[in-house]
């Protein structure tokens, strides 16, 4: 066989392989104790681990891919002798398949989708250029406030719009900006950068800003669970002050030579009756969630409502429908069948027991969760990293930790996805970075040197973060 | 002038019995006599009888105008016998000894049988005639005036293609001057600095350029990729080069490393080799060019045929390695002509039967030249036994932009013939062509100098 | 994994390896073939295709003999299969008809005068090669540094 067909079959062996190699050792050599359910979970996690990692096949599909080996592999619907122990009984831990199946449309799910909707309306009305336009007009031409505009805007809209839609929209109006810089103008890098930076950290805004977020929600349950305005309370803040802090590092690292940037955006709001139903939705669909203690709806339900307004006017029609993102969607589903399975089983709870956590400080535990967070983020996905690590980190309430110094495990949890939204520093951290990469002008060392450092400072920050919302008894119900 | 259509046959007898048939009325002329002269009187209506007259325009100035020419059972003086003022438009002679019948103007006032009824047909042929001869008039003319445009064209073309060429022959002149020696200095630098791999993948792209069609190519990249295991991309480029699988087996160390530290050199030897191929055609279009703008009759001296035959074997010596050439010519012959004009036909010739010979990979490739005089005119063939010019090609050999596909840079066929005929035919010369598979002939005929 | 390919079709040696060597820049995503006429094309087509790899790009001459390379585009735009192929028309003899027919019935989306600017032709490709893996549906992250980044980003924003 050939040495490229060898690469090729390479990743793909590695990924299948590692899995069965631990299906074949007994369970009792893993973990003490461990079911046979466990045990194919455990391979199941791995094999997660792995193809989300090395992504020998897209990593939707290897969402889908977790889900359908759950199916038939754990569920109670598997196949037969799966099911069965050698002596003809069934397991007892094993999954309901409904709850598998379910988590293609559970709540998350949905409230994405809504997200969804009203992006593509807004884009669809030209709301996102119109707003644009207006909102950079005050900057002016300095390129220093010019970058804090344009870096604000892309924030602003990606807490609404998914990250790379917003990078591509926004790196789309840069290009004019960019070709009146002189080439060797290191403001070029501080500008192509700063997109990707501002729509990473505007994801950390509110709940369907980034796939993490949405997964930590799944995980912050119960008493403690934070509603759509909760989490921007705390989340916006941040994101602008790591916007600001984002904003001062390239300026630093890259200095602009020019002093004028000249950019005119055209963009007028559409003065269509559709056009006014997109902005009345939208405005209406933020107000719903902002306060829900008033009307008792949840963020999940009133994501629903656009969804059928937008329907029910026309203004999603069946083509747009189909080009709906559901390589997302489906990439968070399978992170939460892959929670499930761990949880259910019980494997998540044995796991934690057996890490050396007991006795460590409850502060030493939320850095190093969210310090392998961003570390795993800056080489794989973002959402990978939030569904195979936020599943274990919310197991660790139950691993006898003394967690009440970072309040309790939602803080923990919002910790580590913080951390994972802050990993950017290179093109391969997440696609806003590769589309900005893709873009040209910058180069790998660049990223990496500005992207290291606000990881940095945004691990510590949200490390702060959880601190001072602790002081404020926010995690308390 | 044309076949009688208005009056009958008999009509036309029974006039002749009618009024002319009287032997007092006869009227006996020698060549050159002079019957009737522009604006005198006249009076009779002649019929021609035996012989032929010939009317002019303007006989006494410096550009006579022959107006019509009048032989057996034609009427000659209709204008003047019948209007009121009796004037002849022309003047009248007789080309031949000439016999003519005539009535005179008494005749018409004094008869009243039907006179006028019987010489109606007479007259209305008569303007027929005369609106014919104008027609035919007009239409000469305009054919003159579209050749004498053609001409004027043809020369103004003739003008713009020679300056041009002469600006261009400069300039690719330089091209082609530097090219050559970048790649015979590039060429030593290779072989004293670099090592043997280089120079041979530098050498192998200058001398022989790609010899492996497209589709050749792709199947050396599969042989190469599956033999050496190379990333496609690298296969194609190594393919291009027909470098042979032992020879790369040979090279040490890492292959595919070898291969990407060596392919550059392929890669600019190529560009050297189509960069003097295309400016040797580029010169060799300016050359044509040239040749077809010159007027040629500027150098007119007595040349020796055979010579100039010879001395364009001598210019495509290159071009004939590996074919046979067989000479017989006649020494003696000479022509008054321009010598280089010559050899440019005989070099074009010649250049054609090699260029077919090659595409064909034909063996026992041979060029006959041979020359014989033939009366007053010489006669040169250029013999091949290539594998012929298409049939539906063979009339339309001539024209210009016509060409048969020849692999790789075609050199000028297309406008090498049409300047061929052209040249020849100025020397009053021909050229004919024959061609079947396997004998291709050229066959220029040239009028001897006397 | 799929190829995508660019072929080239021009009957002069000397200029094909010319364009070949002007796209070579874009050979480590796309696959570059070169062709010295439009049945040999045909054919090559045919086997790409049923190998299931993808026509992303034809850099087409007009003038050839056998078969000129507007009516060889003609005909790959009748078919069904390279419904989202592009077409450029590379050439120095197209006539005023030539021309219309290209457009009218090949449905070509360039056409570039010879001689041709190296950078502008790479130029062209990437933007036709990028909206040929978009209409096509194939993942675009994987050719990211080989596409026209304005056209990728006026697209997928949507």
């Amino acid at each position: 066989m050939k040495k490229t067909q060898v690469l090729s079959w390479l990743k793909p062996g590695i990924a299948i392989l590692i899995p069965l190699f631990i299906l074949l050792i007994p369970a009792d050599r893993l973990l003490p104790g461990m079911s046979v359910i466990e045990h194919r979970v455990l391979a199941l996690f791995v094999l997660a681990a792995l193809f989300w990692i090395l992504e020998p096949i897209p990593i939707f599909a290897t969402s889908v891919l977790i889900i359908v080996l759950e199916l038939v592999m754990v569920s109670d619907q598997g196949f037969i002798l799966f099911r069965k122990s050698s002596g003809g009984e069934e397991w007892t831990n094993l999954l309901s398949y409904k709850e598998i199946m379910g988590t293609f449309a559970s709540p998350i799910i949905l409230l994405f989708l809504g997200g969804f909707f009203l992006a593509m309306a807004a884009t669809k009305y030209r709301m996102d250029q119109s707003l644009a336009a207006v909102l950079l007009k005050p900057f002016g031409t300095r390129p220093k406030v010019l970058l804090l505009g344009l870096m604000g805007i892309t924030a602003l809209f990606s807490m609404f719009m998914s990250n790379t839609a917003t990078t591509a929209m926004m790196l789309s109006i840069l290009v004019p900006v960019l070709a009146v810089l002189d080439a060797d103008d290191p403001g070029r890098v501080a500008f192509t950068l700063g997109i990707p930076f501002a729509a990473n950290i505007g994801g950390i805004g509110t709940p369907i800003g980034t796939p993490p977020n949405a997964i930590a929600l799944k995980y912050i349950t119960g008493a403690s669970s934070i509603s759509f305005g909760k989490w921007m309370v705390f989340g916006v803040p941040y994101a602008l002050i790591l916007l600001l802090i984002c904003w001062i590092l390239l300026q630093y690292f890259f200095p602009f030579k020019t002093s004028s940037v000249p950019l005119h955006l055209k963009g007028r709001f559409l003065r269509t009756s559709k056009a006014y139903i997109v902005y009345v939705t939208f405005v209406l669909t933020l107000f719903l969630w902002l306060t829900d203690f008033w009307h008792g709806m949840n963020a999940y339900v009133v994501a629903m409502i656009p969804v059928a307004v937008f329907l029910s006017a026309g203004i999603i029609s069946r083509e747009d429908l189909k080009s709906i993102s559901w390589d997302v969607l489906w990439l968070v589903a399978g992170g939460i069948a892959l929670g499930l399975a761990l949880e259910k089983s019980g494997l998540v709870t044995r796991m934690v027991g057996e890490i050396p956590f007991a006795g460590q400080a409850a502060f030493l535990v939320l850095f190093l969760a969210a310090f392998i967070g961003l570390l795993m983020a800056n080489f794989m996905s973002h959402t990978g990293t939030a569904n195979l690590l936020l599943p274990i980190v919310a197991a660790l309430g139950t691993a006898g930790l003394d967690l009440g110094p970072v309040g309790g495990v939602t803080g923990l949890i919002l910790g580590v996805t913080f951390s994972i939204s802050v990993g950017m520093s290179l093109p391969i951290s997440s696609p806003p970075n590769a589309l900005a990469h893709a873009a040209g002008g910058i180069e790998t060392r660049h990223m990496a040197k500005a992207g290291v450092l606000v990881g940095i400072i945004g691990l510590i920050g949200a490390m702060l973060l959880v601190l001072l919302l602790k002081s404020f008894n926010f995690f308390q119900p | 002038m044309k076949d009688r259509e208005i009056i009958k046959k008999e009509n036309l007898e029974w006039l002749k019995q009618t009024y002319f048939s009287d032997p007092a009325r006869h009227l006996h002329l020698q060549k050159g006599d002079i019957l009737l002269r522009e604006e005198e009187e006249n009076d009779r209506l002649y019929f021609v009888l035996e012989g032929a007259l010939v009317g002019f325009l303007g006989y006494e100035t410096d550009h006579p105008f022959e107006a019509f020419r009048s032989t057996i059972d034609h009427f000659v003086g209709v204008y003047s016998f019948f209007s009121e003022t009796h004037k002849s438009y022309s003047t009248v002679l007789a080309e031949e000894p000439t016999i003519l019948a005539f009535l005179d103007h008494s005749y018409k006032e004094h008869d009243n049988s039907g006179f006028a009824e019987h010489f109606l047909p007479v007259v209305v042929d008569e303007i027929y005639m005369r609106q014919l001869l104008t027609q035919k008039m007009t239409i000469r003319n305009q054919e003159a005036m579209r050749k004498l445009f053609q001409s004027e064209k043809m020369a103004m073309l003739g003008q713009l293609a020679a300056g041009l060429a002469h600006e261009l022959n400069n300039a690719v002149g330089v091209i082609q001057r530097q090219a050559e020696w970048l790649a015979d200095w590039t060429a030593r630098f290779v072989g004293y600095y670099c090592d043997p791999g280089m120079e041979l993948f530098f050498q192998k792209a200058l001398q022989e350029g790609q010899v492996l069609s497209s589709s050749e190519v792709r199947r050396r990249r599969k042989e190469i990729e599956e033999a050496f295991d190379l990333p496609s991309n690298l296969a194609r480029q190594v393919a291009a080069t027909s470098i042979s699988n032992e020879e790369i087996a040979r090279l040490e160390g890492d292959i595919r490393q070898k291969l990407l530290q060596y392919l550059p050199f392929f890669e600019a030897g190529l560009a050297l080799h189509d960069m003097l191929a295309a400016s040797g055609h580029a010169s060799q279009v300016v050359r044509s060019v040239k040749e077809l703008g010159v007027s040629n009759h500027q150098v007119q001296i007595r040349a020796n045929l055979a010579l100039t035959i010879r001395e364009s074997t001598l210019l495509l010596k290159d071009m004939l390695k590996g074919i046979q050439l067989k000479l017989d010519l006649e020494e003696t012959i000479v022509l008054q002509t321009n010598p280089g004009e010559l050899v440019q036909v005989w070099v074009n010739l010649i250049k054609n039967a090699c260029e077919s010979l090659r595409a064909s990979a034909q063996k026992n490739a041979a060029i006959q030249l041979s020359s014989r005089r033939e009366g007053h005119r010489a006669r040169i063939t250029i013999t091949d036994n290539g594998p012929g010019i298409p049939e539906e090609l063979l009339p339309r050999i001539f024209q210009p932009n016509v060409t048969t596909k020849i692999e790789g840079l075609s050199f000028g066929l297309g406008l090498g013939l049409s300047i061929v005929q052209r040249i020849v035919e100025n020397m009053g010369g021909k050229i004919e062509v024959e061609s079947q598979p396997g004998k291709t002939v050229f066959s220029v005929s040239l009028p001897l100098s006397e | 994994m799929e190829k995508i390919y660019i072929l080239c079709v021009e009957d002069q040696r000397e200029v094909l390896n010319a364009i070949l060597q002007d796209l070579a820049p874009l050979e480590p995503a796309f696959f570059l073939e070169g062709c010295e006429s439009a049945p040999e094309a045909e054919e090559l087509i045919e086997e790409i295709d049923a190998r299931g790899d993808f026509i992303g790009m034809l850099v087409c001459d007009h003038v050839m003999p056998e078969k000129s390379g507007v009516d060889f585009l003609i005909e790959v735009n009748r078919d069904q299969r390279f419904k989202n192929t592009r077409k450029l028309l590379l050439t120095g003899l197209a006539t005023h008809q030539d021309t219309i027919n290209a457009i009218n019935n090949a449905d070509i989306d360039r056409y570039i005068e010879k001689p041709w600017n190296a950078e502008l032709l790479v130029r062209l490709v990437k933007q036709l090669l990028t909206g040929y893996i978009l209409d096509q549906g194939l993942p675009y992250e994987k050719y990211l540094p080989y596409l026209d980044t304005q056209i990728l980003f006026e697209r997928i924003r949507k």
